[in-house]
């Protein structure tokens, strides 16, 4: 593919990532206003533009991805750029990587440095070491995992629908997990099967969440169909997509359990984060969050042996 | 290959900033007219705002010459992790940066995350440097490191 192709592609997956934040936005602004009894008409009006702009300009990014690709890279243009599965995915997991690692060494610098309030201090080391883990084990795992696979498969060159369809399902397969989480997160609220008479759903349940997370799902649905339908056999066979959101979940989740959970056994005050200061709820939510990322992982695991075991080279 | 991914994921931060910023703009007369924001913070918010929006415009403009300076010309093995750190540190550098100036024109006495008034704002302010300096750091060591390779090279080869 060529430099102005890449960038193309990359635009317009900007552009349907405003597009779906947009609406997810636009739509549990609404919801939120029309369920609150006082609603205040000027926020209402502002958010709800706001979100409208977000939309509008994904809108544009996406049908104009190939013009403003040609105006961004015009010293470049016609320059081949060849990427290999291997490459990407292993830019994908170093990314993810370095920004845990660097994560951790700002928190690290901050802590020496500055002179931050107790609760915080004493909770760090643990956010630390998750953020840590997270990031060695994809900086070391990155290696390991790019050796195990199929040599053909890992260096063959990744083209422009290869590309957009990975995305396309990993953006999906994101916002799917959110819905799933949120949804998790409701029920453990509502105390499964204690008083199900009374409501599925908290009396603290919001509009603005059931709607949120509905316009998530449905939004997750639609991209991971549209990256189905546009990714061609060999790069939904490379589960590339699922592989990055499981590794993403687990690099945004596990510094808040480890917070929590060393916050739980030492008996400290909660910090002022909401996923943290919330009760038991939250916590189901993180643990169950963990676990489909880690469930996502090892099925990822299965499918790829399972692929290279069928392979013709395997079978000679 | 990977001056071209590094180039492209710039630009498309780059871009994301600028659309975030112009959106944050557009939208200021509703941040400053809630009661849950006072003059400074919006104020604050404002300077972050502008300096992410020029950022992001200066970032779309040079992606390719940047991600050519940043990476080392004879990337050998580990060149999708150089690609990747210089990204992150990208990344860092400019939120922390925005913080950071934003800090230094209306300084902050209260941390968003404690209630201990009066006594944080130093902190705060470390915490931007902070992150600028390992921002800075992430972005230089490839090609520090490649430089050293090719001196320890040049070393075995001379003796």
């Amino acid at each position: 593919m060529t430099a102005q192709s890449l960038t193309g592609t990359v635009v317009r997956l900007l552009g349907t990532y405003f597009v779906t934040a947009g609406t997810i936005s636009m739509a549990s602004m609404l919801a939120w206003h029309l369920h609150v009894t006082n609603p205040d008409y000027t926020h209402l009006v502002w958010s709800v533009l706001q979100a409208l702009i977000l939309t509008v300009i994904g809108w544009f990014l996406i049908r104009q991805s190939q013009w403003l690709a040609g105006f961004l890279v015009r010293s470049a243009v016609g320059a081949e750029v060849s990427i290999a599965y291997g490459s990407l995915r292993s830019f994908l997991f170093g990314l993810v990587g370095c920004v845990a690692a660097l994560e951790a060494a700002r928190r690290l610098g901050a802590v020496l440095v500055a002179s931050e309030p107790a609760p915080f201090r004493e909770h760090l080391p643990y956010e630390l070491a998750g953020f840590a883990v997270v990031g060695l084990v994809a900086l070391i795992g990155r290696k390991r995992l790019v050796r195990r696979y199929d040599r053909d498969w890992i260096s063959s060159a990744v083209s422009e629908r290869d590309l957009r369809g990975i995305a396309l399902r990993g953006m999906g397969l994101w916002f799917c997990l959110v819905a799933v989480t949120r949804v998790v997160e409701w029920v453990a609220t509502s105390g499964w099967g204690s008083d199900w008479d009374k409501s599925w759903f908290p009396t603290s349940f919001d509009w603005d969440g059931l709607v949120n997370t509905f316009v998530s799902g449905l939004a997750g649905c639609i991209l991971l169909r549209a990256g189905r339908a546009d990714e061609p056999p060999r790069a939904r066979s490379s589960y590339l997509a699922p592989e990055i959101v499981a590794i993403l979940l687990l690099l945004a989740i596990v510094p808040t359990v480890a917070a929590r959970l060393a916050a739980d056994a030492g008996g400290w005050p909660p910090l002022m984060m909401d996923r943290l200061e919330a009760p038991a709820t939250s916590r189901a939510a993180l643990v169950v969050t963990v676990l489909v990322a880690a469930a996502l992982l090892h099925w990822v695991r299965r499918r790829r042996r399972e692929a290279a075991s069928a392979s013709p080279d395997a079978a000679g | 290959m990977n001056r071209a991914l590094l180039a492209v994921c710039l630009q498309a931060l780059a871009l994301y900033l600028v659309v975030l910023g112009l959106l944050h703009f557009a939208s200021s007369p509703a941040y400053s007219s809630s009661d849950w924001l006072t003059e400074a913070d919006f104020k604050r918010v404002l300077v972050l705002v502008a300096v992410e929006l020029v950022a992001g415009a200066a970032l779309l403009w040079k992606a390719w010459a940047l991600a050519g300076l940043l990476l080392p010309e004879r990337i050998e093995g580990g060149g999708t992790v150089s690609a990747a750190l210089v990204l992150a540190g990208a990344i860092m550098f400019v939120t922390g940066s925005a913080r950071l100036v934003s800090l230094i024109a209306y300084p902050d006495p209260v941390l968003p995350w404690t209630s201990e008034e009066g006594s944080q704002g130093s902190s705060n302010l470390a915490f931007a440097v902070v992150t600028c300096a390992v921002a800075a750091l992430a972005m230089a060591v490839p090609r520090m490191l490649a430089r050293l390779r090719d001196r320890r090279r040049a070393d075995r080869g001379g003796s």
